[in-house]
């Protein structure tokens, strides 16, 4: 019986050379992946170097930053004290910088920063501004901290005077017990 | 709201222009400005007029101005780009803010630099380090690309 090589008139040694081909195809594929993994590599360090001096990328970077700083609610905005126009001589609104009396019919908000601060708005100017950043632009005061402060302040207050309150019960029984 | 603001800035600058910077419309585009700010004298930049361009986005004054350099300088809060490493032009911007009390904030931070958080860390590096070389550098500079 021939053999596969006789029969079809070829030589080991190329058959071998076959199966040497498909192991170097192998080798190629293998370090053929190996380069491409590193110019993925590469790929990827460029696109990220490519990122940093994005301006877009930068605003987006920048726009998550702010994101914790949370802005009041509408209802804070129609909670803050009104300024009467009687009260308004000469002063002006510190993001317009117009003149209070300017406007016919202005509406004029105090911030609660603090006794005997008078950091007063247009309401429609202060109120964009509460709505992305809770503080008052003059002072740079979180009004929604100060808000929180004032409420556990209060809350103390009521907890003490209950407190005193059960003491002057607990005494009455002292009496009459 | 901001083109009624930023015409308000204009005519306020024009009135009572500030000592050491100037600032107005490049063109017919109120949102794009360039301005001025001499050297302080106190300062390595003292002799040298430095120039700055100005951006209002549209929702301005309730998010801050891009502002660069465009004239080259040596600083540590200042890129090569022209970038101005300064919180109230980011996270401690105010609409109370005008582009008038930015520019003397800028003017200021050329006399004091901040080199606890610099922008370029080997000229915050050399600031600290070696003033003496700083100041030389900042004076070539000047000399260089500002007069």
């Amino acid at each position: 019986m021939s053999t596969y090589e006789d029969e079809h008139n070829i030589t080991t040694n190329e058959h071998r050379r076959q199966h040497e081909t498909l192991s170097n195809i192998i080798d190629n594929f293998l370090s053929n992946t190996r380069t491409i993994h590193q110019t993925n590599e590469q790929i990827l360090s460029t696109a990220l170097g490519q990122l940093e001096n994005n301006p877009t990328i930068i605003q987006m970077l920048e726009s998550l930053d702010d994101k914790p700083k949370k802005g009041v609610d509408s209802e804070f905005l129609d909670t803050l004290e009104r300024v009467p126009i009687s009260e308004l001589k000469n002063e002006v609104c510190p993001i317009c910088t117009n003149k209070f009396i300017d406007d016919p019919y202005p509406l004029v908000v105090r911030l609660p920063c603090g006794r005997g601060v008078n950091h007063i708005y247009d309401l429609d100017c202060i109120g964009p501004w509460l709505q992305l950043n809770s503080t008052c632009p003059l002072d740079r005061i979180d009004l929604l901290d100060l808000k929180r402060q004032r409420k556990d302040k209060i809350q103390q207050e009521i907890d003490k005077a209950k407190e005193e309150d059960d003491e002057e019960e607990e005494d009455d029984w002292d009496v009459y017990g | 709201m901001s083109l009624k603001r930023i015409n308000k800035e204009l005519s306020d600058l024009g009135r009572d222009p500030p000592s050491s910077c100037s600032a107005g419309p490049v063109g017919d585009d109120l949102y794009h400005w360039q301005a001025s700010i001499m050297g302080p004298p106190d300062s390595p930049y003292a002799g040298g007029v430095f120039f700055l361009s100005i951006h209002f986005p549209t929702d301005y004054p309730f998010k801050p101005p891009k502002i660069a350099f465009t004239t080259k300088i040596y600083h540590p809060n200042i890129n090569s780009n022209g970038n101005i490493c300064l919180d109230i032009l980011k996270d401690q911007w105010s609409p109370a803010l005008t582009i008038s009390k930015v520019l003397l904030s800028i003017c200021s931070l050329l006399t004091d630099a901040n080199p606890d958080d610099p922008l370029v860390p080997e000229i915050a590096h050399i600031y600290k380090q070696d003033r003496k070389k700083y100041e030389a550098t900042a004076k070539e500079w000047t000399k260089k690309y500002a007069v």
